[in-house]
């Protein structure tokens, strides 16, 4: 070898060592030289991922533990709603065919607008055996179609309590964004009702893994870490489902007699009463637990279970009928009559009138107090002047007697003693009326309107260019002895749920304990108790002295088997069970749209848009040892004797054991205001 | 065994110069072990790499976790064959035969173009049973073979018209790689050939000549449909890649080279440990078995791990680089610089494109990178060095 190689050779050398040290320093500035926990945090998340599952929801149970509401797991038929164009025509197709279900009702569900477009629509639930072997053995003939197992939520009872269950939806944005850790874009979550109102019970913790992902999202080796999480809790109501069955069939049976009944408020033309939808709450007195709770009409929750489509939708919640609305605790009606025992409260605290003062019963009232002097008349004109005291003021439903009650009080109110001139409102108030009562479910606090109401309502409306406030509102807003003539026979402006009736009545009956209601008896971890519900006194109410309390009870047992409601209980047990209670007949407010233009109707087409009166019933279960609230409303029902009544006293049949009473045709001329 | 050396014209190695030669001339007596010895460490840590890199893909695609492994472990059993064979034959036989084996990988090279299946727009190797075999990886070890031998023939007389012909004999085969769209190997041709031509005694002006020869050829491939898109890109694509802000704007390129330059640097000084790395186990670098598979010792074993790497390549580079200088003949000391440029470049290219200096051409990262025949080749190239260096006495 030539040195001239040598030295060539070194050179070579030279290269391969500066190379090397290239290799070398490029790899200490890479490894080294980084903030390198930045980029491994940033690794770990790109080759781990969470993955989240629904634990089972817990299942609802009756206080005796029948089930109302439980799981099934069943196959469930989904499409991927980002395709377009022909896939989706070819999708829509091709499972129209398969399915036996028309096109158009594919085509909705995939155009949904409520859930988000990245998320499968369902297609159906149940999907049977044979379409589900089809799909998988064909399926490059069904691209973008997914068969899976959920489970899903299963009603025994069909439209039974449905109202009060409420449903469960999809998760949407905002519960993303309000529980950001707990639940995943595709979870459940209860939207109405006990659902709702028991969520954190039902829906336990979801189950999570930990994974490795390569790029293509598929999972490689083990989990890394596992959470089973925890399966949702039972729910035990203090609903009776039998009593809640006789409660739904009594109203719906109430409904269709209301429905062929005439209506005389319309003079000249036989008109029937609507009574498009009905209210009832069962409440024990000495806890407040509800034991039954109705609104009908109600619907089949299994609808949402196969998802509800949007047509579907706006009739479930647009309608007059509003099947989704739970009208025992968010209706808000003149109570009418049943509100007298407020009134009677009132009058006996505040001296305005012992319960042993009589007076006469005159066919109308014209009111002493303010400037204005106007009549106020019984219902029918009824009354020749006889004396009545408390008592029999009750059992007949008095409006003279109450008017002028509430024109005595606005009279003190008006010389200034605001303390004794606000007591119906003040007894109201304690009664829970104008608030809301606590029951887990969603409700409304109604209102019992006062001066200062009147004044902020109007001055509201005519700040809101509402007519005729806005014209002259100080001819508006002043508080007038008709607003409080008119509260005190439960009109006007006073509005209240069901419950709130219910509630106020079993404070009375439970010797003044105004009590938070509920509808929850336990929640159960498989079979062992978590949370129990103890009975909970909102508040004490100042006593009521032994005379006027028993001079109340008697008007209420005397409107029973003498009064308005008489015929509704004829042949009733009293020895057995003695119970008391009220009727009510209510005004629907001051609106009449239509009515009032068309003088005299023609045709039933003239009298369409006028509203019917509310038919209420209030009944105790029993006189000497109260146990029992029922509350029993049907929308534009008619008398409260005819109709609301007959349904309570099916429900008290049904609580007591005794043959069911089919709802009598009403008489005509009926006296059950 | 027989020595076949021509009794006369016997240069004198380094050492005997230094120390006077005393010992005896039998060749076994002569192995460099150490060479051996570092040969056979990187192999075995390039077959626990690869079970490390191919833990996600064996797991997507339900092949056994021994699928690579096992694979590669068979062609390593031949490859110490083929390295044995290699180092038994007496180098200087070349001196004439260089032609025969030259003249049997060429017929491969065309073949292959017809009958030949590939990856990435390739056509590059043959289905044997259930093995591949890639004839371009033996073309090298022919290249540097007749190269070697070429200038042998011709040491000191290499004018213009001998350097053609050594150019075209080399570029005959870097031309059918090409035609296999296996640029990397090609660049590997190239760079072998101009190693050894430099030691033979190339002239600087005649280098700067081939220089701005192979210059324009890679500009002519880049203009021409023949080089497609795909490879363009990827060659590219480490200029580019400081540019991308946004991961879904990259190209596969970037994507590629990016998953790389992160698995690296997740490894820190230390490493994730072997088994451990996220992006390793779960498959994240793409081809990280073959080409990228420097990205999983960086990620398992860190800083620590691939300096060590390239501290056990440089020993085998030192090794590689003493036999030539050691060697008994010039011819031996071409074949030794040949295989060294070759095992440098591919350890720089292929180092050097997973850290984002070089740019990405497919060539395997030699005794790591799964592929059978680069490991047999290569170990008979380490055969031709054992060959030469055990030799260097007789």
């Amino acid at each position: 070898m030539t040195d001239h190689s040598r030295v060539r050779i070194s050179i070579v050398g030279v290269v391969v060592v500066s190379l090397f040290g290239a290799l070398l320093t490029r790899l200490w500035f890479l490894q080294v030289d980084t903030s390198a926990t930045e980029i491994a945090t940033e690794i770990d998340q790109r080759s781990n991922r969470t993955v989240y599952y629904e634990t089972p929801r817990g299942w609802i149970y009756d206080r005796r533990g029948r089930e109302i509401v439980r799981n099934r797991v069943t196959w469930v038929l989904k499409i991927d709603r980002r395709l377009t164009g022909d896939q989706q025509e070819q999708a829509i197709a091709r499972l129209s065919e398969l399915l036996d279900v028309p096109r158009a009702d594919i085509e909705e569900r995939l155009a949904d607008p409520r859930i988000s477009p990245l998320e499968d629509a369902v297609i159906k639930v149940d999907v049977p055996d044979a379409i589900r072997t089809e799909i998988s053995e064909h399926r490059e003939q069904y691209p973008y179609i997914q068969i899976e197992q959920a489970a899903v939520r299963e009603y025994p009872h069909g439209e039974a309590l449905a109202p009060v269950l409420g449903y469960i939806g999809r998760v949407n944005q905002d519960d993303l964004d309000r529980h950001p850790d707990e639940y995943g874009a595709r979870d459940s979550i209860g939207r109405s009702g006990i659902e709702a109102a028991m969520e954190s019970q039902l829906r336990g913790r979801r189950a999570s893994e930990t994974v490795s992902i390569n790029p293509a999202g598929q999972i490689i080796g083990d989990p890394l870490k596992a959470d089973p999480g925890e399966a949702g809790r039972d729910v035990y109501l203090t609903i009776d489902l039998d009593w809640q069955k006789q409660v739904e069939a009594s109203l719906a049976e109430g409904i269709a007699v209301a429905r062929r009944t005439q209506n005389h408020d319309v003079e000249d033309l036989f008109v029937t009463f609507r009574a498009p939808s009905a209210a009832a709450v069962v409440i024990d007195v000495r806890t407040g637990e509800v034991r039954a709770m109705a609104s009908l009409p109600s619907y089949d929750p299994e609808e949402f279970v196969a998802g509800v489509s949007e047509r579907r939708w706006k009739v479930l919640t647009d309608e007059e009928g509003n099947p989704l609305f739970n009208r025992a605790t968010k209706s808000t009606l003149a109570p009418g009559s049943t509100f007298k025992l407020m009134t009677s409260i009132a009058a006996v605290t505040s001296d305005v009138r012992s319960s042993s003062t009589l007076f006469p019963n005159t066919p109308c009232y014209a009111n002493v107090s303010g400037d204005q002097h106007q009549e106020f008349c019984n219902a029918g004109r009824s009354g020749n002047g006889e004396m009545l005291d408390m008592r029999a003021a009750l059992a007949s439903s008095s409006d003279v007697y109450y008017y002028s009650i509430g024109d005595l009080l606005w009279g003190h109110w008006k010389a200034g003693d605001e303390e004794r001139g606000d007591s119906i409102q003040r007894v109201a108030r304690d009664y829970g009326f104008g608030e809301k009562t606590g029951i887990e479910i969603g409700e409304v606090a109604g209102r019992v309107p006062d001066a200062q109401w009147r004044f902020d309502y109007t001055h509201a409306q005519a700040d809101a260019g509402v007519e005729p406030y806005a014209g002259n509102v100080n001819e508006w807003d002043d508080w007038n002895p008709a607003d409080n003539i008119n509260l005190s026979v439960g009109q006007g402006d006073m509005i209240a749920s069901p419950l709130q009736l219910a509630n106020a009545y079993a404070a009375f009956a439970n010797g003044g304990r105004l009590m938070r209601p509920t509808l929850i008896q336990d929640v159960r971890d498989v079979d062992e108790v978590v949370r129990t519900t103890e009975p909970v006194v909102r508040r004490a109410l100042p006593e009521l002295s032994i005379t006027d309390e028993q001079a109340i009870w008697n008007g209420l047992v005397g409107a029973i088997d003498e009064g308005t409601a008489q015929r509704a209980f004829a042949g009733f047990p009293f020895a057995e069970v003695p119970i008391a209670g009220k009727t009510g007949t209510a005004q629907r407010g001051t609106d009449y749209p239509g009515c009032a233009t068309v003088e005299p109707p023609k045709t039933p087409a003239d009298v369409e848009h006028c509203i019917g009166d509310t038919s209420w019933f209030v009944g105790i279960s029993s006189v000497t040892d109260p146990r029992y609230v029922v509350v029993v409303m049907v929308e534009e029902g008619g008398f409260g004797g005819d109709i609301a009544a007959p349904i309570a006293r099916q429900i008290f049949e049904k609580i007591y054991g005794l043959g069911i009473t089919p709802i009598p045709d009403a008489a005509r001329g009926s006296d059950a205001r | 065994m027989t020595a076949l050396a021509p009794p006369t014209g016997r240069v004198r190695g380094a050492r005997e110069r230094v120390f006077g030669h005393t010992g005896d001339p039998h060749p076994l007596m002569h192995v460099d072990w150490l060479l051996v010895a570092v040969t056979f460490a990187i192999t075995a840590l390039g077959l626990a790499m690869i079970y490390s890199a191919t833990n996600s893909i064996t797991e997507v695609n339900d092949l056994g976790r021994m699928h690579y492994v096992s694979r590669q472990a068979m062609a390593l059993g031949i490859g110490v064959v083929a390295m044995i064979v290699a180092a038994s034959f007496d180098y200087r036989r070349f001196r004439e035969l260089w032609p025969v084996a030259y003249g049997l990988v060429i017929p491969l090279l065309i073949a292959v173009r017809f009958v030949g299946t590939g990856q990435g727009g390739t056509t590059a190797w043959f289905d044997v049973g259930p093995m591949q075999f890639q004839p371009s990886e033996i073309a090298k070890l022919a290249i540097i073979l007749a190269v070697a031998g070429y200038c042998h023939a011709h040491r000191g007389e290499l004018d213009a018209w001998r350097l053609a012909v050594a150019v075209t004999v080399a570029g005959i085969a870097m031309g059918l790689t090409m035609l296999q769209n296996d640029l990397g190997t090609m660049l590997v041709m190239g760079a072998c050939t101009i190693g050894i031509l430099y030691v033979a005694g190339l002239r600087f002006v005649h280098l700067l000549v081939l220089f701005l020869l192979a210059a324009s050829c890679l500009v002519g491939l880049l203009v021409t449909d023949t080089f497609n898109a795909y490879r363009l890109e990827r060659l590219t694509g480490f200029v580019t890649q400081d540019r991308v802000e946004d991961a879904t704007a990259a190209t596969d390129t970037e994507y590629n080279l990016q998953q790389s330059k992160d698995a690296i640097a997740n490894g820190g000084f230390w490493g994730q440990g072997f088994g451990e790395g996220p992006l390793t186990q779960n498959g994240f670098v793409p081809e990280q078995h073959t080409d990228f598979i420097f990205t999983a010792v960086g990620e398992e074993l860190g800083f620590v791990g691939a300096a060590s790497l390239l501290g056990l390549y440089g020993i085998l580079a030192w090794r590689i680089w003493r036999t030539a200088m050691l060697s008994q003949d010039f011819q031996g000391t071409l074949i030794c610089i040949g295989v060294l440029a070759v095992f440098v470049f591919q350890i720089f290219e292929n180092a050097g494109m997973t850290m984002g200096i070089m740019p990405i051409t497919g060539i395997p990262l030699p005794f790591v990178s799964y592929g059978g025949s680069a490991l047999i080749a290569y170990l008979a190239a380490i055969g031709l060095v054992i060959n030469v260096h055990m030799r260097r006495f007789s």
